[in-house]
């Protein structure tokens, strides 16, 4: 085991969720370079909140429709007098740990090829596996996590494509048939906010992130995309639903020639939506 | 905000309150009556909302932790936060030096069910802010509003939870055998010829 100020860990954990302020995400960014062995340590406080937001989500029952009918009755009891300072929730005001931020991308980034390339010599569990029922419940997993935690941060998506991606980017547009290497999504209701690469276990994988175009809404939805190299045993142009009925975040998925999509979304009803404005077939 | 608009935007979170609410209820058969009273409170409170930048999620969360408290009681609630403690902790205590349990070793594809239980086990303060952070994705500052602390206790908080869940898993792993298994020997790692 090894011993560290509590007070450190405690700076670690914030940074993990994106929470330092960029001078001290800076500073925590280069010394986790000249330390693996802290690294470490990062990477397994990413990997228990993943594991535990999975086993809560997993464990939580769909919500019962006689409790929905109950609120749905109380709400519609009386009128609410409510003020409005309406603005989005990724909205500049929101930003302001951007920089923080776009270094948390960076630092998952790196984090992400270190690990790729040196710790132990190990591969993503994602490629290893040949099994492709535990390839898709690792994928659908570590996407419905990525999109939880990076829809919190609109602003650290870029408005170009991953460069390092862009052969993805050219198939996308094939398949799409559109100049944008990404869905139009506007007649369900989302705009493209921008794209980013991803860490492991996702690497080589981009994250389109949509938001509402309505402000008054605030669930967001991602499209993930990366090549198709055999990783997945479904038909092209099928449609295939991963999550569980009565999943938080339905996840869909669908896979053309070149590429394979995930559609991760917090409602069936949107995700559904979305899903017709992102297909071609 | 016209009065549609509000129920649309309540009744959007509706899932999420019930998920929280779900994990925070001692017992199941509460959690109805709890989402319930969340709404009763949230409707009569209607006119002092103002939609911020971060929708109404936090709001709602903020007053089902409200009708938790006055659920169970303040000296009731704090009896269960100590029977649930393993550790006796203070918000604001200092820090010192520990030790780091390591996790490597973990098999992350089979802690399911031992995690949610070690998260279950965690005292009711600890377990709510690492539930909205980890499940529901709020920021520090928004979890700060909702429990009515400083970001500060959040950290304090956050840090503490993933301390004791990491205690417990990596004890588990040692008892129960949830580490990752070899997958091929050295020799097999060898080219085949």
């Amino acid at each position: 085991m090894a011993r560290i100020e509590d007070n450190f860990r405690q700076q670690l954990t914030a940074f993990a969720d994106g929470e330092l302020e960029p001078a001290q995400s800076l500073e925590l960014l280069h010394y986790l370079c000249d330390h693996p062995e802290v690294l470490a340590i990062l990477r397994e406080q990413q990997q228990l909140r993943f594991a535990a937001s999975r086993a809560v989500l997993n464990a939580t029952p769909s919500l019962p429709p006689e409790l929905r009918q109950k609120v749905e009755s109380i709400v519609a009891q009386q009128p609410a007098n409510v003020s409005s300072a309406a603005s989005p929730w990724w909205s500049p005001g929101r930003t302001a740990g951007i920089a923080a931020a776009i270094l948390l991308a960076a630092c998952a980034f790196w984090v992400g090829k270190h690990f790729t390339q040196t710790a132990d010599g190990t591969e993503s569990a994602l490629n290893q596996t040949s099994d492709p029922a535990l390839v898709r419940v690792s994928l659908r997993d570590a996407v419905v996590r990525v999109h939880v935690d990076c829809s919190r941060f609109p602003s650290k998506h870029s408005a170009e494509f991953p460069r390092e991606l862009s052969p993805l980017a050219e198939s996308i547009r094939r398949d799409l048939k559109l100049d944008n290497p990404y869905p139009n999504l506007s007649s369900a209701g989302f705009k493209f906010a921008g794209a980013g690469p991803c860490a492991e276990p996702l690497e080589n994988t981009a994250h389109l992130l949509y938001v509402p175009i309505d402000p008054g809404q605030r669930d967001t939805l991602s499209i993930f995309v990366q090549a198709f190299t055999g990783q997945v045993d479904w038909e092209k142009d099928t449609v295939v639903t991963l999550s569980a009925p009565d999943s938080p975040h339905p996840v869909l998925a669908w896979r053309s020639d070149q590429v394979v999509y995930f559609l991760v979304g917090n409602d069936l009803n949107s995700a559904q939506k979305a899903k017709a404005s992102a297909t071609w077939f | 905000m016209e009065e549609k608009e509000f129920q649309r935007l309540a009744l959007n979170e509706l899932p999420a309150v019930f998920r929280l609410a779900y994990h925070l209820a001692a017992k199941r058969h509460e959690v109805d009556d709890l989402v319930q009273e969340t709404y009763l409170h949230a409707l009569k409170a209607s006119a002092t909302f103002q939609l911020a930048d971060h929708g109404m999620r936090p709001w709602l969360f903020k007053i089902l932790r409200n009708v938790i408290n006055e659920h169970y009681g303040k000296q009731q609630r704090e009896a269960k936060l100590a029977v649930n403690a393993h550790e006796p902790v203070a918000d604001d205590g200092q820090p010192g030096i520990s030790e780091v349990p390591s996790l490597a070793e973990v098999n992350w594809d089979q802690v399911d069910e031992r995690l949610k239980h070690a998260i279950d086990e965690l005292p009711l303060n600890l377990k709510t802010v690492f539930l909205l952070s980890a499940v529901e994705g709020l920021r520090y500052r928004e979890i700060a509003e909702v429990i009515g602390a400083p970001v500060g206790t959040v950290m304090s908080r956050l840090f503490r939870a993933r301390e004791m869940l990491s205690v417990r898993l990596a004890t588990l792993a040692g008892e129960q055998g949830l580490v990752r298994r070899e997958e091929v020997s050295n020799d097999e790692m060898k080219p085949r010829t």
